[in-house]
C-alpha cells in the first residue's frame, strides 16, 4: 500500500515537472508576443521565484544532513552554488530594470562564474562514497559525451565576426565550457546510481546541465549576433534548467524523509 | 561472543552510512524496521535485508557502501560468522 502511495506521490510530483517546464515556457512566449518590454521586465522579475525555489529547497537538504558524511557537506556546497546563481539573477535584475545597464557583461558574471565549481565539488562529495564504483571508462566515456556537445560552441566562438569586445566573446564561451565540466560528474552520477531511487536527482540534474549547456550556447550565439535581449525564448532554457534541478532536489529530500521517531517506537515492533 | 560480533557488525553498517550521510543512514536504518522490523544488529543474521534496501536507494552502487562496511570490520572479518556475513551481503 506504501508502495503504491508512493508511486502515485511520483507520479504527480513528475506530472507537476511537467507543466511547471510547460507553464514557464508559455508564459515567456505570451510575454514575448506582448512586446519586447514586456518580454524585459516579465523575464527578469521571473528570476527571483525560480532560482529562489533552488536556493530554499536545497538549505532545506543541507540542513537535513548536517554536517555529517560526505552527502552533509555536498548539500552544503550546493546550496553556495545555488546561492551564487540566485545573486548573480537578482544582479542582472537590479543592473537591467533599476540602472538601465547592459547586464552581460557584468557583475553578475562573477557569481555565476563562482557557482560552477561549487557545483563541482558538490558532484565530487556526492559521489565520493561510491568512487570504487567509477571506471576510467566511466570518465572517458563521460568526457567524450561531454567534448562533443561543445563543438558547436567552440565553431561559432571561432567563426563570429560581431561587433562584441573579446572579453565579451571570451567570458560567454566560458559557460558552455563550465557547462561541459559539470557535465561529466552528472553523466557519471547517472551511471552509478541506475536502478535506485537517488538516480531521479541525478537525471534531472543531467537534463538540467544540458538544457544550460543549450541555453549557454544559445545565448552565447544570439549575444554574437546581436539578437539577445533578457526575455529572448532562450531564456526558457535557463529557467528549464532551474526547475529541473528544483524538482531533482525536491525528490531526494522526499527520498530520505525517514526520521529518527519512526523507528525508535519499539512498542509497535513486539 | 555472537552479540559482540552482532554489535561489531552494526557499528560498521553505522559507521559505513554516516560516511554517506545522516539522512542516508535514518533511511536505511527506518526502512529495515519498516520493511522487516529489524534493527541493524539484526543485519548481522539477516544481511540481504541491508543489501536490498541499500540497492534500493543506490542501485548497483550499493556495492560501494557493501566495501565501506568490510573495511570498517576490517580484521575481524575473518571471524567465524563475520564471514558468512560478508559472504551473504556481498552476493
Amino acid at each position: 500500500m506504501n508502495e503504491l502511495q508512493t508511486r502515485l506521490e511520483k507520479l504527480k510530483s513528475q506530472r507537476f515537472l511537467l507543466f511547471s517546464l510547460a507553464a514557464t515556457g508559455l508564459a515567456i512566449m505570451i510575454a514575448e508576443h506582448i512586446g519586447k518590454e514586456t518580454a524585459i521586465v516579465f523575464t527578469n522579475w521571473f528570476f527571483v521565484p525560480i532560482p529562489a525555489a533552488m536556493l530554499v529547497l536545497s538549505i532545506i537538504s543541507a540542513k537535513k544532513h548536517s554536517v555529517i558524511g560526505n552527502h552533509g557537506k555536498a548539500w552544503i556546497v550546493f546550496a553556495v552554488f545555488a546561492a551564487c546563481w540566485f545573486i548573480a539573477e537578482q544582479v542582472w535584475l537590479v543592473e537591467e530594470i533599476f540602472y538601465h545597464q547592459k547586464p552581460f557583461p557584468s557583475e553578475a558574471d562573477l557569481f555565476y562564474i563562482a557557482g560552477y565549481p561549487a557545483y563541482f565539488v558538490f558532484a565530487i562529495l556526492y559521489l565520493k562514497p561510491f568512487r570504487n564504483m567509477i571506471t576510467k571508462k566511466m570518465i572517458v566515456s563521460a568526457s567524450l559525451v561531454a567534448a562533443a556537445v561543445l563543438v558547436p560552441n567552440i565553431y561559432w566562438t571561432l567563426e563570429n565576426n560581431s561587433g562584441e569586445d573579446k572579453f565579451a566573446i571570451i567570458l560567454g564561451a566560458s559557460y558552455p565550457i563550465a557547462d561541459e565540466i559539470v557535465l561529466v560528474p552528472a553523466i557519471i552520477g547517472v551511471i552509478l546510481f541506475f536502478g535506485g531511487k537517488v538516480n531521479f536527482l541525478w537525471s534531472l540534474m543531467l537534463i538540467g546541465i544540458v538544457v544550460e549547456v543549450v541555453a549557454d550556447t544559445g545565448f552565447q550565439y544570439f549575444s554574437l549576433d546581436n539578437s539577445y535581449y533578457t526575455g529572448h525564448p532562450v531564456d526558457i532554457l535557463f529557467l528549464w534548467s532551474y526547475i529541473l534541478f528544483s524538482f531533482g532536489i525536491y525528490d531526494h529530500i522526499k527520498i530520505l524523509k525517514t526520521k529518527m521517531k519512526s523507528y525508535e517506537d519499539k512498542e509497535n515492533l513486539r | 561472543m555472537n552479540d559482540v560480533k552482532k554489535a561489531l557488525v552494526a557499528l560498521a553498517i553505522e559507521k559505513a552510512l554516516l560516511d554517506v550521510g545522516k539522512p542516508t543512514y535514518n533511511e536505511v536504518v527506518g526502512k529495515i524496521y519498516k520493511d522487516y522490523h529489524c534493527y541493524l544488529p539484526d543485519c548481522y543474521e539477516n544481511p540481504e535485508y541491508l543489501s536490498r534496501v541499500l540497492k534500493e536507494l543506490y542501485g548497483q552502487s550499493h556495492l560501494a557502501i557493501i566495501e565501506s562496511i568490510k573495511k570498517h570490520i576490517g580484521e575481524m572479518a575473518t571471524q567465524e560468522g563475520i564471514t558468512n556475513f560478508i559472504m551473504k551481503i556481498s552476493e
